[in-house]
């Protein structure tokens, strides 16, 4: 497994459809999809809750068969070596799975028992050290915090120096504080040589630890690729203008003849016109709306956003926003 | 083997740590005794011909052992490792799945020898005795545990089908019954003849004859002590085998 030219993860027409119950028709959880991460990447999937995030990261970790396509993960395949797979892997699910009873001492030993550490004491002492457990490490886990148990999941993911580690949603739950400690862990595990595979339903999550991601929308890969290179294929700035419901359709008729205009969308507040230069259509935009007695109540300017990426591939805002009633001028 | 051994150290932790899980399972059985002792024990004096001179509570100990440790724990203790994730955790680590079954077996037959000890002390102290002995004390101990750790199974299987604490609490349901159609009571042969007919055919019936015939009488029955083992060793099979069976279709 030492060989640089094999893919950490290399999916492809990965399907599962879960059974339907009492009659009910099957469910296709993930839809045939195709992914291929580098060894030494932190990779991201992005999607909203019941997209199919947690169903292929079990795939991938052999907790779920696959109804049809292939997997190998660390070039070995998922569905002929699972046991050869689980040992080449470290897995953090969404659900901590952590014994309440146990101390985090005892919890990494019995882990480095089971993969089978050389010296277990040893390897646990130094992941406490490094997860910052070490003054908790004799208390049992029921009396931890969400972080502390974060931490300590990631600790027993990382018992036997896997060559990927698998994380499925990693912060959720979490307060800023928390989340961030455990996105410099990401980051260190990565330094260190290990492929992460990351899912997350935050944006922001996705845009700092992630080389490459692929964002999937029910149970299909809508886009993927670097989070820069995602966010450049928009092309475009946003200008959020805030504006009272009633003028929104005078604002876009009075806007389509902006230098530069890619399209318009309506947002919650207004509109959101997307510019090829935002910086200098600002003073155009105003001096288009005061032509046709516009007042806006509100102009920002941003660079698109993983939202945006989200939106544009899918037609929705990832945290759920209804943009059904979205309406596109311009070019 | 490392895997089962590291696995039932910490289910064995895991009982330690939370008594409650056990003490009321050890509860219920010494109650049943004190209270079953207390109604019938003028009834049927040491004079009384089944129980060759001893005490009534002599007769109602392996009762109360094969109730004690007939419990639903280690399936309880499944169900929770599937709600918290942990049997995840488990399932995606390079181990053997059935050391995960073997564990909680081991950890079963543990907590059977301590619960053993504690029923045997309490009809002890009631005036109970052991006549086959030291040798006999130690049968009793070790075949009420793998009794236990025999009829483990079926909560496990049930708790790995059904993934649900109250579905998994429930097996108790189909014990309950099984203890109660047998001789518990009185011998066999003074049951009427219908219940005398399930009783025969309630393998719970055996595992108390050969536990009973160890406390009543000075020597080893080797064909009721057989017939013991044979039950715990058919019904330890058939459990497990479910269980294991329920863990290997487990993430289908």
């Amino acid at each position: 497994m030492t060989d640089e030219t094999v893919l950490a993860i290399d999916a492809r027409g990965l399907v599962k459809t879960f059974k339907g119950s009492r009659g009910q028709p099957d469910v296709p959880a993930v839809a045939g999809i195709d992914l291929s991460v580098e060894r030494g990447e932190v990779f991201g999937f992005l999607g909203p809750n019941g997209a199919g995030k947690t169903t292929t990261v079990r795939m991938l970790c052999t907790l779920l068969p696959i109804t049809a396509g292939t997997a190998t993960v660390a070039g070995v395949d998922v569905q002929a070596h699972p046991g050869h797979v689980r040992r080449l892997i470290g897995v953090a699910l969404q659900e901590v799975g952590l014994d309440p009873t146990q101390t985090g001492r005892e919890l990494l030993e019995l882990q480095c028992g089971l993969y089978r550490v050389p010296n277990p004491k040893l390897r646990a002492e130094e992941l406490l050290g490094l997860v910052g457990l070490s003054e908790a490490a004799d208390r049992t886990i029921k009396g931890y915090s969400g972080g502390m148990k974060r931490r300590l999941d990631l600790a027993t993911a990382l018992v036997h120096e896997p060559s990927v580690l698998f994380l499925d949603e990693p912060t959720t739950g979490l307060d800023p504080a928390s989340r961030i400690t455990i996105w410099d862990e990401v980051r260190r595990i990565n330094a260190a040589g290990t492929t992460v595979f990351l899912t997350t339903q935050y944006l922001e999550e996705a845009d700092q630890l992630c080389d490459r991601l692929a964002i999937i929308d029910g149970g299909q890969i809508v886009s993927s690729g670097t989070p820069d290179a995602l966010k450049a294929e928009l092309g475009s700035d946003a200008v959020t203008i805030g504006l009272d419901a009633s003028d929104r359709d005078n604002a876009r008729h009075a806007l389509g003849s902006l230098n530069g205009l890619d399209h318009i969308t309506e947002s919650e507040d207004g509109l959101a016109v997307y510019v090829d230069d935002g910086a200098s259509v600002v003073a155009p935009i105003v001096q288009l709306l005061a032509a046709a007695q516009i007042h806006p109540n509100m102009i920002s300017l941003a660079r698109p956003t993983l939202d945006d990426v989200f939106l544009a591939a899918t037609g929705r805002r990832i945290e759920g926003q209804s943009t059904e009633t979205n309406a596109e001028v311009g070019e | 083997m490392n895997e089962t051994i590291l696995l039932a150290r910490r289910a064995v932790r895991e009982v330690w740590r939370l008594p409650a899980a056990t003490l009321p399972a050890l509860f219920i059985p010494v109650f049943f005794l004190v209270v079953n002792i207390g109604q019938v024990n003028k009834i049927f004096p040491s004079s009384t011909p089944f129980l060759h001179g001893q005490h009534y509570v002599a007769f109602q100990i392996p009762v109360s052992l094969v109730f004690a440790v007939s419990s639903a724990t280690s399936g309880l203790a499944m169900v929770t490792d599937i709600d918290i994730g942990y049997l995840d955790k488990m399932l995606a680590a390079p181990i053997q799945r059935t050391a995960l079954v073997w564990g909680r077996l081991a950890a079963d037959l543990v907590r059977g020898v301590v619960v053993a000890i504690l029923v045997l002390a309490v009809g002890f102290a009631f005036g109970a005795r052991v006549k086959s002995g030291v040798p006999g004390v130690v049968l009793l101990i070790v075949l009420a545990a793998l009794w236990g750790v025999a009829y483990a199974g079926i909560a496990i299987a049930i708790a790995l089908k059904s993934k649900n604490v109250q579905t998994t609490n429930a097996s108790f349901l189909i014990f309950f019954p099984l203890l109660f159609l047998t001789p518990n009571f009185v011998p066999l042969e003074l049951l009427a003849p219908p219940l005398r007919v399930v009783a025969r055919i309630n393998p719970v019936s055996y595992v108390i004859q050969g536990l009973r015939d160890l406390v009543l009488y000075p020597t080893i029955h080797w064909g009721s002590l057989g017939a013991c083992v044979l039950t715990i060793a058919l019904t330890g099979t058939v459990l497990t085998w479910l269980s294991l069976r329920a863990l290997n279709t487990f993430t289908d």
